[in-house]
């Protein structure tokens, strides 16, 4: 179909559309109402869940630090501390910044711009997350063995380790491999849109 | 209370332009149904701000056609539920010929990127260059430059078929 034939199929249906009204007061209200719930609970549900337990281990960590009594376990659990103070902030405000874009305010091309952007953001910080999780995850192994069993890894290692490590480094390749290939799809998909709008 | 009742005046006088623009994003009834709520709800979010310094039907465009761009990319990861059931959407032409060329119509235009559909939508609106700039934030001789490259995809649609 050429445009000039949509032009008159398009004026066609508007014209039909007009009569058809459909729309009540008491839709239209309740489509408002419905929707700010829906979007206030995809926001806070998964991210205050996973603050919570970030600052619950921090609390939990800092009540016992006195029981990290040599200089290695108290860097450990120092670190562990900062990670998850910093984590749940640095998550929360990547996704504000996606949520930031004002659908009301800006043009087509900003959205569309602005969109593309936060996402390459987020995607570098989730990059910077895996980082940071394999150095967590390296350090919680005294800082709990620590913590539950009352062992200093530090000063007597444990053979199992010789096992546990391999394991959690073929995990984490995994892991790495896996969202490695997630965000590559969300960077395409990121560049497409500002070819899109370049063209 | 006088926000809320301009504001439902607005969706009523105005209704057809989102229900054209979720037929032009969405191909199911479900999706349609789901892009409808959250332009409402985004228009409503920017209503109190809107100072009407561009007109109604102008700043109206806009905001769907936002909505629709960050829609189709919530879409794509998961579905969302339909919460309103009397909520019908439902258009059907009289004539079985506009009918099927209705529905030819908007397989042509869901073919198009997502800058060419807002922009083909605009221009079946009626909006002239400049007001399709406006909406779009693209300067006029890129929104002619475009159309003319969406006629020219339409005619090899055409040839392919």
């Amino acid at each position: 179909m050429e445009l000039e034939e949509m032009q008159m199929a398009w004026s066609q249906m508007s014209q039909e559309l007009e009569k058809q009204k459909q729309l009540t007061d008491e839709i239209i209200l309740k489509m408002t109402q419905q929707r700010y719930k829906d979007h206030w609970n995809k926001i806070a549900t998964p991210e205050k869940i996973g603050s919570v337990i970030c600052y619950t281990a921090l609390i939990f960590i800092l009540a016992n630090f006195e029981k990290f009594d040599t200089l290695p376990l108290q860097i450990s659990g120092g670190l562990c501390i900062l990670i998850l103070a910093i984590l749940p902030i640095l998550s929360l405000y990547t996704i504000r910044n996606l949520q930031r874009i004002n659908l009301t305010k800006t043009n087509y091309k900003e959205t569309m711009e602005a969109y593309a952007k936060s996402k390459k953001d987020f995607v570098n910080f989730q990059k910077l997350n895996i980082g940071i999780s394999f150095l967590f995850m390296l350090i919680t192994i005294p800082v709990s063995a620590k913590l539950f069993n009352n062992e200093d890894l530090f000063a007597n290692f444990d053979n199992k380790l010789f096992y546990a490590l391999p394991i959690m480094l073929i995990f984490f390749s995994g892991l790495i491999w896996f969202v490695t290939r997630c965000y590559k799809g969300i960077l395409r998909s990121s560049e497409r849109i500002l070819n899109e709008i370049k063209e | 209370m006088r926000n809320e009742e301009a504001f439902i005046q607005l969706i009523k006088e105005n209704e057809g332009i989102i229900f054209k623009i979720t037929r032009v994003y969405c191909d199911t009834l479900e999706n349609q149904k789901d892009l409808y709520q959250d332009i409402v709800f985004q228009l409503w979010k920017g209503f109190e701000s809107f100072r009407g310094e561009s007109k109604a039907s102008t700043w109206m465009y806009r905001v769907a056609l936002n909505t629709a761009f960050t829609f189709l990319r919530k879409e794509k990861k998961k579905g969302h539920a339909v919460a309103i059931e009397n909520l019908t959407l439902k258009y059907e032409p009289d004539d079985p010929i506009l009918e099927e060329r209705l529905s030819q119509m908007y397989t042509q235009i869901r073919q198009l990127n997502d800058v060419n559909k807002g922009i083909i939508l605009l221009l079946l609106e009626g909006k002239k260059y400049e007001e399709i700039a406006e909406v779009t934030g693209f300067s006029r001789s890129k929104v002619a430059t475009r159309i003319s490259r969406i006629k020219e995809k339409l005619r090899q649609q055409l040839i392919k078929e």
